[in-house]
């Protein structure tokens, strides 16, 4: 899979919050983004994922352009913002019937993706009662639980103790050995430049540099 | 598409709002019987006395002069025909701006695509919202005829529904399936109510605040009908709000009823549709 992004901005209410974009990224990698608080990091998943569009710019998948020839990428996990689940469902409940929609994985793979990421399968609690961490994992089994060829994770550690930020680590390592595009910001600068394997730094909406671990 | 819409239906009448709106509905519903009860009482002695076998009915006491919806001097009627769109929102109107908030919406957007996610959803509150509306109307009868008797209305006692209301001439010779007809039609009227919910898009940061947006949509449209039958002197209720009961104050035709429905189903698909696939892309 490859993703690019072609002068992309993106105005809000007169305010530019994203500035001249321009970038490509291609499968088997992961690709951090850093910056301050408010840069544009989640605003420009936002645009990748398709849940945006840009004011002005392309981004395109695989040569097909965002909003012109397809409205999402054909392949995408994401974990934006917090993860948010029917609350009166247990976990397994709520990924079987996001699974539901579009049939790529069966309840196998589903018990497994929760096993992977630390969560017991049949454990009765709705996610109401999850605790915060237990909600990042299920959102990150949320993301990865299809296999996607585009993978956006916005804070996967939120919460997590460092046993939890171990095995998503792992996890996340084995999307991109698999082939996957993934692009994750993450406040913990050590955590983001041990998982990535090319980091774009973000102010103010326009990435200023890249650096290559 | 069908798979989205089975999930979506299943999240709309597996949740405790759904659950409560209906009860809400029935409790409501149930004044009417109450009401019902106490005047077979006072009349039962008298029907029994009598002994009145006779396919109409001389006290006015039929099932299809009590059931709520034509029943114009119930407590229980007045009470369910003011909620009933709030009723009607209860159950899932305010899904949208929940899964918005909180981030569900980028899961199932990005599995189903907008459009998708749109359709679905807007059939799935217009289920919940129908059924919540139609289910104590339908519930409402079947409990009234344990004890109300099964005897044509006469039009003598009926004053309410005359020529130039709702399949007048059906609800004086086939009464029960007028009254089938009828909770179709609550169930359409609550449907689309509901559907106006996506009217407020997520301007609104509270879900109570959703759920209220279709009564105060349609006490707005009351209004304006109100001033506009005064001002022109009609004599057809134009007023969705009114419409959903089967006795309003000015007369009913089939044509006003279904173009009500069609206009509010039409109102806030249109308007949700912009929202939600539109709009909210920007």
């Amino acid at each position: 899979m490859k993703l690019n992004l072609e002068h992309v901005n993106k105005t809000i209410k007169k305010a530019l919050v994203l500035d001249d974009v321009t970038m490509t990224l291609e499968g088997g990698h992961i690709y951090g983004l850093k910056g301050p608080n408010g840069s544009g990091k989640t605003m420009l998943m936002r645009v990748m994922a398709g849940l945006i569009r840009p004011t002005s710019g392309r981004v395109c998948v695989d040569g097909r352009q965002l909003g012109r020839d397809m409205d999402f990428p054909p392949s995408v996990g994401l974990l934006l913002e917090n993860p948010s689940f029917l609350p009166n469902h247990t976990g397994l409940k709520n990924l079987e019937l996001l699974a539901g929609i579009q049939h790529r994985v069966t309840s196998v793979n589903i018990r497994q993706t929760l096993q992977d990421v630390g969560l017991n399968p049949d454990d009765p609690r709705t996610f109401r009662k999850y605790s915060l961490g237990m909600k990042q994992r299920l959102g990150i089994a949320a993301a990865i639980m299809e296999q996607p060829d585009l993978i956006l994770v916005d804070e996967p550690t939120n919460a997590l103790d460092d046993n939890g930020i171990q095995q998503i680590c792992t996890l996340l390592r084995r999307e991109r050995d698999r082939g996957a595009l993934l692009i994750l910001s993450c406040h913990d600068a050590s955590i983001l430049e041990d998982l990535s394997d090319e980091i774009f730094h973000i102010y103010d909406g326009k990435v200023e540099r890249r650096t290559i671990s | 598409m069908k798979t989205g819409l089975k999930a979506e239906l299943w999240k709309a009448l597996h949740n405790p709002m759904f659950y409560a709106a209906l009860i809400l509905g029935c409790l409501i519903s149930s004044i009417n019987v109450v009401e019902n009860l106490i005047t077979a009482e006072q009349i039962k002695s008298i029907i029994f006395a009598e002994d009145h076998t006779g396919s109409q009915s001389p006290w006015g006491f039929s099932l299809f002069l009590l059931w709520m919806p034509v029943n114009g001097a119930s407590y229980g009627r007045y009470l369910f025909y003011l909620v009933w769109p709030v009723l009607a929102a209860m159950p899932f109107g305010w899904s949208y701006l929940q899964e918005r908030r909180g981030g569900l919406f980028n899961q199932l957007v990005s599995r189903m695509g907008r459009k998708s996610y749109y359709v679905t959803k807007y059939i799935a509150v217009f289920i919940s919202g129908g059924l919540v509306v139609a289910v104590p109307v339908l519930l409402n009868l079947l409990v009234n005829a344990t004890f109300c008797p099964y005897v044509l209305p006469n039009i003598l006692n009926m004053l309410r529904i005359s020529d130039g209301y709702f399949l007048s001439e059906l609800y004086f010779t086939v009464p029960w399936a007028y009254a089938l007809i009828w909770c179709g039609v609550d169930f359409l009227l609550g449907g689309a109510a509901a559907g106006l919910c996506f009217v407020a898009g997520t301007r609104l940061r509270l879900q109570v605040m959703t759920i209220l947006t279709p009564f105060a949509l349609l006490l707005v449209v009351d209004a304006v009908c109100t001033a506009l039958r005064s001002r022109f002197g009609w004599n057809v209720e134009l007023s969705p709000l009114q419409l959903a009961t089967a006795v309003p104050n000015y007369f009913n035709p089939e044509w006003v009823v279904g173009s009500a429905c069609l206009i509010l189903a039409f109102v806030g698909f249109g308007i949700g549709y912009w929202q939600v696939v539109h709009h909210e892309l920007a």
